[in-house]
């Protein structure tokens, strides 16, 4: 069977990609991605490309080439020779068929860690080339159905969810009433001019994990934080246009999110507990508006809760006793060397914390980032077999309950231990926080 | 035979030269003017300290996680790269060449020196080759010139061994030497072989962003 056919075989047909395959002209492949190369990349990715030596010592770095049994085909530089490779040597012979076994290679086996750059003794980015590879499909609209749906829910609503701007409101609205329940003072302050932070999250936070919002509150509350959120777009942080090669979009939700803040007049922006917005707020979308560090300072839960902790302004009551664990997620930690601080808060929350091997710049990622676990339920089969060494390392540790302060690894972290059947919760910081602080009942703050 | 050692010691020697130089210049200036065009940012993000931290890890056998983990790998390889930069370079018989037309010399190797960084290069060869062809994952990504290019280092280097020790033969073992030795140094700016250089390029931005922009080790 030709390699072709085996991917092909394995994955339940994606309406995204198939439907616009259809379409496609060989004419038109060309011309895109002549495209790509000529506008959008240059010297990097030429130096990236004829700087490899071949000499596969990116493979083992890779959980996807792990998981499958050091299938060669899913090493890093095995999958930029089945795109990449091919698409600057054969440009002329480009098919549907390639297309097709770029965007599934792109989309679904690849999830952006970037754990691969540290094993390459010329440091090259296989993520970034990747990426390469999904800004030519988006260009050709051949993009799995679930992760354009979030493009698109990105485009009309400039979150990722379908939020409408009521439903926000409404649901802060909620999560401020729950929260006065156990302390009667706490405000949510909307839109309020000239707070020190605004606070932004991720959509999936007001669609299904709203006690999330209700948590970050009680925090902000306690620790007398002078914050606010916005009540106009911009309040979502999350890009999963970054993901599926939709520049355009990100540029747009980056610079929405920013406009939020100076509208807003804040000193500076905390973003919730997610990696990949991180990622595009302070890496990606951010310098695709032109600048090469965010005009607002932002920073992520992590940095924020640690200097929380370290101004005591808010202290620690009682430790969380059960045995935990730390996922470092690839974009916080590669992304922004934030394993310290995150180990500082979980010594001060929790009495017994086991480490993961490997763990900080070199821990395998969940599997779900990079948008894979966007592309949905065609690709989740696959997500988990790809998970195996992730699985083996997280029960290795015998910890009763993975923290990992990003929603990807929180959702591609959950399916794991279901799937492996490990006997393990998992939660985000704020779940430790929250549980083990000190909190005046009648917290009034200066939330006001 | 003459005339072909008197045409490999001049304008082939000096057309190899001037393709590796000339080759390694252009690609370069090709490389920081596209840069400048097109992705002008990549020079906001550089920073010294990021390179050096970086570089010196992996410039220093075992300094990075994957060296340490590929011992033998880092340990051929290392050997091979600091022979082939050595050998050529401070060679008794290459400085004296250069002492004859152009005056001036420098530091030699001596005693058993060459032979031993020389059996070391050539074993190094072989295990590339070796590992090439056997593990799956780097035959999957190999093409003909991978194989080739541990020839085109073999060669030379075998032959100089060989002339240098006076094995039978040697008069030809010597030309071929000379050759295959000029084709190498020419081969190294359209081939892979150009990592020697571009590979600095690349581990310099990715160590500044790693080291300045994402405050994380690369190593
Ligand atoms: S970026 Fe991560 S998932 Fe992608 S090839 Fe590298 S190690 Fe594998
Ligand atoms: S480790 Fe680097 S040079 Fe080696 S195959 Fe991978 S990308 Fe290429």
């Amino acid at each position: 069977m030709n390699q072709q056919a085996q991917i092909t075989d394995k994955y339940e047909l994606d309406r995204g990609i198939e439907n616009h395959l259809e379409h496609l002209k060989p004419e038109t492949i060309r011309a895109e991605i002549d495209a790509v190369f000529r506008s959008e990349t240059g010297s990097r990715l030429k130096a990236y490309m004829k700087t490899c030596v071949h000499c596969g010592l990116c493979s083992d770095a890779c959980h996807f080439f792990l998981s499958f049994d050091r299938d060669p085909r899913y090493s890093p530089a095995g999958k930029i020779r089945q795109t990449l490779w091919e698409f600057m040597k054969n440009i002329r012979h480009i098919t549907a068929d390639h297309i097709r076994k770029a965007a599934i290679i792109a989309y679904t086996e690849c999830n952006l860690c970037r754990r691969c750059v540290l094993y390459c003794p010329f440091g090259i980015d296989t993520a970034y080339m990747m990426g390469v590879v999904r800004r030519i499909c988006h260009r050709l609209g051949v993009t799995p159905l679930y992760l354009q749906d979030t493009a698109h829910s990105h485009s009309a609503f400039m979150n990722q969810m379908w939020v409408k701007e009521d439903e926000w409101i409404d649901t802060i609205h909620w999560q401020e009433d729950d929260a006065r329940d156990e302390m009667p003072g706490l405000r949510i302050p909307l839109e309020k001019q000239g707070a020190d932070i605004m606070y932004s999250v991720i959509a999936p936070e007001p669609r299904f994990q709203a006690d999330l919002i209700y948590k970050a509150a009680i925090l902000m509350t306690v620790a007398g934080v002078n914050w606010t959120l916005p009540a106009t777009p911009g309040w979502d942080n999350s890009d999963m246009a970054m993901y599926s090669g939709d520049d355009e979009i990100m540029g747009r939700i980056t610079r929405t999110h920013f406009e939020a803040a100076e509208r807003l007049n804040v000193k500076k922006i905390v973003m919730g507990e997610c990696g990949h917005a991180f990622r595009s707020v302070y890496d990606t979308g951010n310098r695709w508006l032109g600048w090469t560090f965010p005009p607002i300072p932002v920073i992520h839960a992590i940095e924020f809760y640690y200097d929380l902790l370290v101004s005591g302004k808010i202290t620690i009551r009682e430790k969380f006793k059960d045995p935990v664990t730390f996922h470092d997620p690839c974009n916080i930690v590669r992304g922004r060397g934030l394993h310290e601080k995150a180990r500082y808060i979980i010594h001060m929350a929790c009495e017994n914390f086991i480490e993961m091997t490997p763990n900080r710049e070199h821990n395998f990622c969940c599997g779900a980032g990079g948008g894979v676990i966007n592309c949905g339920p065609p690709f989740k089969n696959k997500r988990m077999q790809a998970s195996r060494v992730k699985a083996d390392q997280i029960r290795k540790t015998g910890a009763k309950v993975v923290i990992t302060p990003c929603h990807n690894c929180h959702s591609g972290i959950d399916d794991i231990l279901h799937h492996y059947k490990i006997p393990m919760t998992i939660k985000f910081m704020v779940d430790i926080l929250t549980l083990t602080m000190n909190k005046p009942v009648n917290g009034t703050g200066d939330g006001l | 035979m003459h005339n072909l050692y008197i045409l490999a010691t001049g304008p082939l020697l000096y057309l190899s030269f001037a393709l590796f130089f000339g080759g390694m210049f252009i690609q370069i200036l090709f490389l920081v003017i596209e840069t400048y065009r097109k992705e002008r940012f990549m020079f906001s993000f550089l920073s010294l300290s990021s390179v050096l931290m970086s570089v010196a890890h992996w410039l220093f056998p075992f300094g990075s996680t994957v060296m340490r983990r590929e011992k033998t790998l880092t340990l051929m390889g290392f050997g091979f790269h600091i022979g082939l930069f050595i050998l050529p370079v401070f060679l008794f018989d290459h400085v004296l060449l250069i002492y004859e037309s152009w005056g001036v010399y420098w530091l030699t190797l001596s005693g058993m020196v060459p032979d031993v960084l020389s059996v070391f290069v050539l074993s190094a060869c072989v295990y590339f080759l070796f590992r090439r062809s056997t593990k799956p994952e780097i035959r999957y990504i190999s093409t003909p010139i991978d194989y080739l290019i541990p020839l085109l280092v073999i060669f030379p280097v075998a032959t100089g061994l060989w002339a240098s020790h006076r094995l039978p033969g040697y008069p030809i073992a010597h030309i071929t030497h000379i050759l295959s030795g000029e084709l190498l140094l020419s081969a190294i700016p359209f081939t892979r072989l150009s990592h020697m250089v571009l590979g600095f390029f690349t581990r310099v931005y990715t160590s500044s962003e790693f080291g300045r922009t994402r405050a994380a080790h690369d190593w």
